[in-house]
């Protein structure tokens, strides 16, 4: 029987064929590209901006699988218990903003439109920085892959239960029940979220997880025409007192 | 009067990947009209028939294997060749022999040049290096 771990393992392993691919393609036509430009005798004709997206797509992707290799490891340690891996107050909004700044260039490999909408002030939630950041950016590059050309947008708003954080998309498909037989299937089929994504969905079990770690269960929710998934923290209360 | 490239109707879901197959196609002289779900490629494909059909297994949606029991049920598209370019192995994809590929590629275990020598030798027999 495999555990949890096995099975994002694999999930995992599923989904990093896509950026070495991504980056092995890019590469191969870097090469390809130099190579005809060194053939023409007229320097001008150097086609350098193609060369320069070509190494941009090398260095977005690879730092995106960089994070979802970091989120696994991570929420394997969480999982077990590490030190130095407690909860603490962290401040949601500032880590909303390094996210969304992190994913900007994926967005934009992808041509998608990414939105950041935090509403309102909030102070201190009860978290890991290191793993809310790993889980709110695993989950962005899901989504911008899946979404693909549309649009894209980080919510930080109140409920009723606390302060929700999550990533939205015009992407249909996403519901509790896909979530909750996803959950079950991943690691033993390929495409356990098949109505929302074609890849293995990685980045969003590694989200999940790690949400799941700081009793942030990942739910999906609606902000306007957009769908996508959330998870909601308690504020730190002893914080706010101060 | 020029001939016109052979058309290629490439269904892959990731923009990434489909933006590195157009442009090692077009490099090779063809030209690849891309979608990235079962649906927009059917009607891509109703729009202009291509010489050649190029599929990812796995799609958000309905999977390639459906596009392909829908693309074969129409009688002009029935000799149209299929290649399948995946990240599923060929033993692991459960692909029904009646569907009739001209070709399978596990996208690990190719590169680009190796995919546009495989779309010569199915398009242009005679002519493949």
């Amino acid at each position: 029987m495999a555990t949890d771990s096995d099975r994002l393992l694999v999930t995992l392993a599923e989904q990093l064929k896509v950026p070495w691919l991504q980056v092995a393609h890019a590469t191969e036509l870097t090469r390809q590209n130099l190579l005809e430009a060194a053939a023409v005798e007229d320097e001008t004709r150097t086609d350098l901006t193609t060369v320069q997206q070509l190494f941009g797509t090398i260095d977005v992707v690879s730092q995106a699988a960089l994070q979802l290799i970091d989120g696994y490891l991570l929420s394997t340690q969480l999982n077990f218990g590490a030190a130095g891996l407690e909860l603490e107050p962290v401040s949601v909004s500032s880590t909303m903003y390094d996210v969304a700044q992190r994913l900007d260039g994926y967005a934009k490999v992808y041509d998608c439109e990414l939105e950041l909408a935090v509403q309102g002030r909030f102070g201190p939630i009860m978290a890991n920085r290191r793993a809310l950041d790993a889980a709110l950016s695993n989950l962005g590059y899901s989504f911008i892959e899946a979404a693909q050309n549309t649009t894209v947008r980080l919510v930080l708003r109140r409920n009723k239960h606390g302060i929700s954080t999550g990533i939205f998309s015009t992407v249909d498909g996403l519901s509790n029940d896909l979530l909750k037989r996803a959950r079950k299937l991943y690691g033993y089929a390929r495409q356990p979220l098949s109505g929302f994504t074609a890849s293995s969905g990685a980045g969003v079990f590694v989200a999940d997880s790690l949400m799941n770690s700081m009793d942030g269960r990942l739910r999906t929710s609606r902000q306007g025409a957009l769908t996508g998934l959330a998870a909601t923290f308690v504020p730190s209360r002893q914080l706010s007192l101060v | 009067m020029a001939k016109r490239p052979p058309s290629i109707l490439l269904i892959e879901p990731d923009r990434l990947l489909a933006r590195g197959y157009v442009e090692a196609l077009v490099q090779a002289g063809y030209d690849p009209q891309w979608s990235n779900d079962a649906q927009t490629a059917i009607l891509a494909a109703d729009k202009k028939t291509p010489k050649l059909v190029i599929v990812e297994l796995q799609l958000a949606g309905h999977s390639g294997v459906e596009f392909l029991y829908e693309f074969r049920s129409y009688p002009e598209w029935q000799k149209v060749p299929v290649l399948v370019l995946s990240g599923v192995p060929r033993e692991e994809s459960g692909m029904p022999g009646e569907l009739d590929l001209a070709g399978f590629l596990y996208k690990p275990q190719i590169s680009l040049r190796k995919l546009v020598t495989t779309v010569g030798r199915i398009l242009e027999p005679a002519h493949a290096r």
